[in-house]
């Protein structure tokens, strides 16, 4: 039986649990529309054209993106008629009868978000939370360089990058994804997410906590990369995207780190 | 570092912070706007300055090394107190009590800065407008890439032939990266054009810049905008890449070229600078 982007929509919806969202502008069409035919779905942490071009390669034209297809957070192509990649992308995607939509907002909404279970699953925090979607762990008491190590080897990330000293002992831990970033000031050892900016924004993690090194406060922050941080959950989505989607395949088409470190 | 007593081997001005900042207002060539950061964020702007350290990043480390070296001033490109707002009174964010206990690392810097006489200034927003940017002037001299500069324009260059593996390992050593650098694209690119974006920049730079190099290096980027970008540029077949440094990396050079511009007129009192360094490492 044929199902469309629309069905795949509305099913999606019904089965969200929280009330489906979209003023933002976030979690809409960025490619395609909802009469398109679906052949197959890709879940993913981020529809880069080399994500696209892999999904669609497998006969999976409905992709599921979790974050932006044209770089900026509410996917305004405006002013990108003119730049060569924004062509080659948008052109690749409407002569190959590409969907993609974004999920951002409304799997955030939801309980538990799938990008906490899983990123806490895989990094083995997850026994050790205080309570249900506190995001707060009592880790087994460790160093910041032997924790970082572990969650760097657990995830298969290379580009991670740590503040603070290695040798400090670190126990309370906030987890974060994404973009979010928690703060390290107060009853929190370690904190760990997926991206945060260097200095000069709302909170400044990364100068507290060199300054708590040298003061011998032992603090630390674990930026994963924002990828790394939120690709796991996209698993879990796909599982559940699974159990009331049954007539074309779901398959998770990772975007992967997309740097390295030197 | 700074070798201890170089600040103290001369005597002091009576020159003061304040007078210091109008110096300053009369030199750099923009016209001062109000409601920027370039404020004064600690100490007593009409205290007699000993000596004056420059960095990018008024980190304690930073500001330890400035009292060794007998400086009092201390010219900071980024925040002191953890946010843009630098409040050393913040109220109580997001997650955090109102009745919350102090917190021991802001208290332990205000007490190590009022112990000390410390006056700390920001100069950010002016320094930036100056022409030409003296941010990418002091990291192309940092980079050893003042003749490789395309004529009449700071932030372009073309270099000999170099792959972005290559570059990447280079510009790491000269830089004294520790463990910030990230790089998107093929190793083995060749890069001949390349475009230079300081401090962190917006997408808006990224896609003005990328058609017309090989590569692009940079301080900061989101990960969602320029990275992204970046990596659909190599996706879409074109052989570029993006090399990031890290913000205070990428600012450390143009601090360093802020010294040796108030040296020219600043004679009381020493001026030195004083690197922040990485702020980042990663596991082996």
């Amino acid at each position: 039986m044929a199902i469309t982007a629309g069905d795949v929509l509305d099913r999606i919806q019904k089965h969200l649990g929280v009330a489906w969202t979209e003023t933002t502008g976030r979690d809409t069409y960025k490619a395609g529309g909802p009469a398109t035919e679906v052949k197959g779905i890709a879940t993913t942490v981020m529809s880069t054209f080399d994500q696209v071009k892999r999904a669609n390669a497998e006969g999976l034209n409905f992709i599921l993106s979790h974050e932006t297809t044209y770089w900026n957070d509410r996917d305004l192509v405006k002013d990108l008629a003119d730049d060569p990649v924004y062509r080659i992308k948008s052109e690749y995607c409407a002569k190959n009868n590409i969907v993609i939509h974004r999920f951002h907002d409304n799997l955030h909404a939801m309980r538990p978000d799938f990008n906490f279970q899983a990123l806490a699953r895989i990094t083995g925090w997850d026994k050790y939370e205080t309570a249900p979607n506190s995001r707060r762990y009592t880790l087994p008491e460790t160093t910041l360089g032997a924790l970082a190590a572990d969650v760097a080897k657990r995830l298969g990330t290379k580009a991670l990058r740590i503040v603070g000293d290695p040798h400090a002992k670190v126990s309370k831990a906030q987890m974060g994804v994404g973009y979010g970033m928690p703060r390290a000031a107060g009853d929190v050892d370690v904190v760990m997410s997926g991206e945060a900016q260097e200095t000069d924004g709302a909170v400044d993690n990364t100068e507290y906590i060199l300054d708590a090194a040298t003061l011998g406060v032992p603090k630390g922050q674990i930026i994963l990369g924002h990828a790394v941080s939120e690709e796991p959950g996209m698993e879990d989505c796909t599982e559940w995207l699974r159990t009331f989607i049954t007539e074309v395949p779901v398959k998770l088409v990772r975007a992967g780190e997309p740097f390295w470190p030197k | 570092m700074i070798a201890p007593g170089v600040f103290a081997q001369r005597p002091a001005g009576t020159v003061t912070a304040t007078d210091i900042v109008d110096r300053i207002r009369g030199k750099v060539g923009v016209e001062w706007k109000p409601d920027t950061v370039d404020t004064f964020k600690a100490g007593d702007p009409t205290a007699a300055v000993t000596g004056i350290a420059i960095t990018t990043m008024a980190t304690m480390d930073v500001l330890k090394q400035a009292v060794a070296a007998g400086a009092n001033m201390v010219i900071t490109a980024e925040p002191t107190f953890f946010a843009k707002a630098d409040n050393p009174n913040p109220p109580a964010g997001r997650g955090q009590a109102a009745n919350a206990m102090p917190d021991a690392v802001l208290a332990a810097k205000k007490d190590f800065i009022a112990q000390n006489g410390l006056v700390v200034w920001r100069f950010s927003d002016h320094w930036r407008l100056r022409k030409p940017d003296p941010l990418a002037q002091g990291l192309t001299d940092a980079m050893g890439w003042t003749k490789y500069q395309v004529a009449g324009d700071a932030t372009h260059f073309e270099l000999p032939a170099v792959t972005l593996d290559a570059l990447a390992g280079d510009l790491k050593k000269k830089l004294g990266i520790r463990g910030g650098m990230r790089v998107v694209g093929d190793p083995q690119s060749e890069i001949k054009k390349v475009g230079l974006l300081t401090g962190t920049t917006a997408l808006a730079a990224s896609l003005r810049t990328m058609p017309t190099v090989d590569a692009i290096v940079a301080g900061e980027v989101r990960e969602w905008e320029s990275v992204e970008y970046a990596h659909d540029t190599v996706a879409a077949g074109m052989k570029k890449g993006m090399i990031l440094l890290g913000r205070v990396i990428s600012e450390e050079p143009g601090m360093k070229l802020c010294a040796t511009w108030l040296q020219g007129f600043v004679s009381e009192v020493p001026v030195n600078w004083i690197p922040t360094g990485d702020p980042y490492w990663r596991p082996v």
